[in-house]
């Protein structure tokens, strides 16, 4: 510790340091199960970072219920709800999957 | 320079060590402390390398130092390139900056060109002299044109007049003008390569786009597709059926015709092929390609001498823990199209994978990427391939997910629409 602190820059580095590794250790990016952000990163291609899309034509995600969308994407996988594309995607991830890309998206601001 | 970015590497691995030992204790085991001013060093400011430098910063919560090497002042999407081939779209509407990048992201965005990697020392050397030394490098260096066997365009001269437009920029203005230039009742030729190539069914929507041009400005003209596979490679049945309905009287297709060598006497343009020689106005020439040639020359595993072989759980190089390479230049999982939405999905699987291990935790051990893949073959007119991938740990590589994915019905207006939301949105995505 005493060699690191010798210097004011080294001071100050502790500080900014501290600061980030703790909004780093409350943000969840540390810890280890990111399982619903990388799937859903999958799905922001086409709906946009964090599911805010600038052409909302393919549909923006973000802040919307989680049941809503778990619902709407268990139909369009099932053929109830008719698409182009979103059938054959949905039916490449399982329902706890859809249910984990459900949830990040209702809880983006 | 890189001298000190190890060093304060190193300290901020230290204090960050004391951190998760005192100020952190109580908090839920991450299995290491965050990745502290490590860096990471991209090469390639594609749909695969400036998105991942996007999703790195964002994702650390910008802990994680990200230079991005890019030689192109301007991102510039080949999808969509194909619309302003033929006038449809502005240079503009495909060129994009990195800005936001190094405004919004804090990504440290560098013109310049990455010419030599010291795997030993862990650096790249830059043509301008410059170095830089890496925690993580990934190369996300796309394609490189192959011209051995092409005769006379082996030369820089033939070249300058033969374009490939297969990376979007300059080639794309001067084919533009070359096709727009045509008279009425000129010809015009593309060849297409072998597959493997960047963008499956990228020649026969130029194709299409074309002839829709030529049957709207220049009936009399015609476009020959000189195809060296035996068949259409990507949405066989929808392409042939929409030249079939359209473009009967604009589209020649020659399968098993591979370009051997070019002349030029004039203005006249003669392609070569193994069995004929057919006189255009307009070649427009797609070479064989290989991974980009930092690839090649950097000392990690290839396949075919020609593209770089990865462990398809976090694209890492199968013979440096290092180095990760994406996009186009990887040697592909099963079913894998080279295409710019896999490169933005590889991006994510790489940045959650470099975060994870510099952090110490482990990697996610099932990753999953998906294609979506829209071709237009009129100007409100498109259609669509899509393919789910997912990590198999027996196969240890990625499989096509079975039942998942699949093509259009039909061509239609509302593919248009969504082919066009889709630009827009994965290019937000990529460099927003």
């Amino acid at each position: 510790m005493t060699i690191l602190f010798t210097k004011k820059e080294n001071i100050n580095k502790f500080v900014f340091v501290l600061v980030l590794a703790l909004e780093f250790g409350t943000s969840g990016v540390a810890t280890a199960d990111n399982t619903g952000r990388n799937l859903a990163a999958t799905c922001m291609g086409c709906h946009g970072t964090n599911g805010k899309p600038i052409n909302e034509v393919t549909g923006k995600l973000a802040g919307i219920k989680s049941e809503e969308i778990l619902k709407l994407l268990v139909d369009l996988r099932s053929a109830r709800r008719t698409s182009t594309i979103m059938e054959q995607i949905t039916k490449g991830y399982n329902e706890e999957q859809l249910k984990q890309i459900a949830k990040y998206f209702s809880e983006i601001k | 320079m890189d001298k000190k970015i190890l060093n304060s590497r190193r300290y901020f691995v230290k204090v960050g060590g004391l951190l998760a030992a005192s100020a952190l204790t109580g908090r839920k085991a991450s299995g290491g402390s965050a990745p502290l001013g490590a860096h990471v060093v991209i090469v390639g400011g594609g749909f695969g390398g400036a998105t991942l430098a996007k999703y790195l910063r964002m994702w650390s919560n910008k802990l994680i130092k990200v230079t991005l090497i890019e030689a192109n002042d301007n991102f510039v999407s080949c999808p969509f390139s194909n619309f302003v081939l033929v006038g449809l779209r502005k240079m503009s509407y495909i060129t994009h900056s990195y800005s936001n990048l190094s405004s919004k992201y804090g990504v440290n965005v560098l013109k310049d060109r990455v010419s030599t990697v010291d795997t030993a020392k862990k650096t790249v050397k830059t043509t301008s002299g410059k170095e830089f030394a890496y925690d993580k490098l990934v190369l996300a260096t796309g394609i490189d044109f192959d011209y051995s066997e092409l005769g006379a365009l082996g030369n820089a001269d033939m070249q300058g007049k033969i374009m490939h437009a297969w990376k979007a920029g300059a080639q794309t203005e001067t084919l533009a003008k070359q096709i727009q230039g045509i008279k009425d009742g000129g010809v015009m030729a593309i060849s297409i390569p072998k597959i493997p190539y960047r963008c499956p069914p990228g020649p026969y929507e130029r194709a299409s786009l074309i002839a829709e041009y030529f049957k709207k400005h220049k009936p009399k003209s015609k476009l020959l597709v000189l195809d060296a596979n035996e068949k259409i490679q990507s949405k066989e049945g929808l392409f042939k059926k929409a030249w079939e309905d359209l473009y009967n009287d604009q589209i020649e297709y020659i399968p098993n015709s591979e370009l051997k060598d070019v002349k030029i006497s004039g203005s006249s343009i003669s392609a070569i092929t193994e069995f004929d020689e057919v006189k255009v106005d307009v070649l427009n020439a797609i070479p064989n390609q290989r991974a980009g040639d930092l690839v090649l020359s950097s000392g990690i595993k290839l396949v075919n001498n020609r593209w770089a072989q990865v462990n398809w759980m976090d694209l890492q190089s199968t013979n440096n823990p290092d180095i990760h390479i994406i996009g186009d230049s990887t040697f592909p999982a099963p079913t894998m199209p080279k295409s710019g939405h896999m490169a933005n999905q590889h991006a994510k699987v790489v940045a959650a994978a470099i975060i994870d291990k510099l952090s110490g935790n482990l990697v996610n051990k099932s990753p999953l990427v998906i294609n979506a893949c829209y071709s237009f073959v009129a100007e409100n007119s498109a259609m669509h391939v899509s393919s789910v991938h997912s990590y198999d740990q027996e196969t240890k590589t990625m499989q096509p997910v079975k039942d998942a994915g699949g093509l259009s019905k039909e061509r239609n207006g509302l593919e248009a629409l969504y082919a066009t939301a889709w630009a827009e949105n994965i290019w937000s995505d990529i460099l927003d």
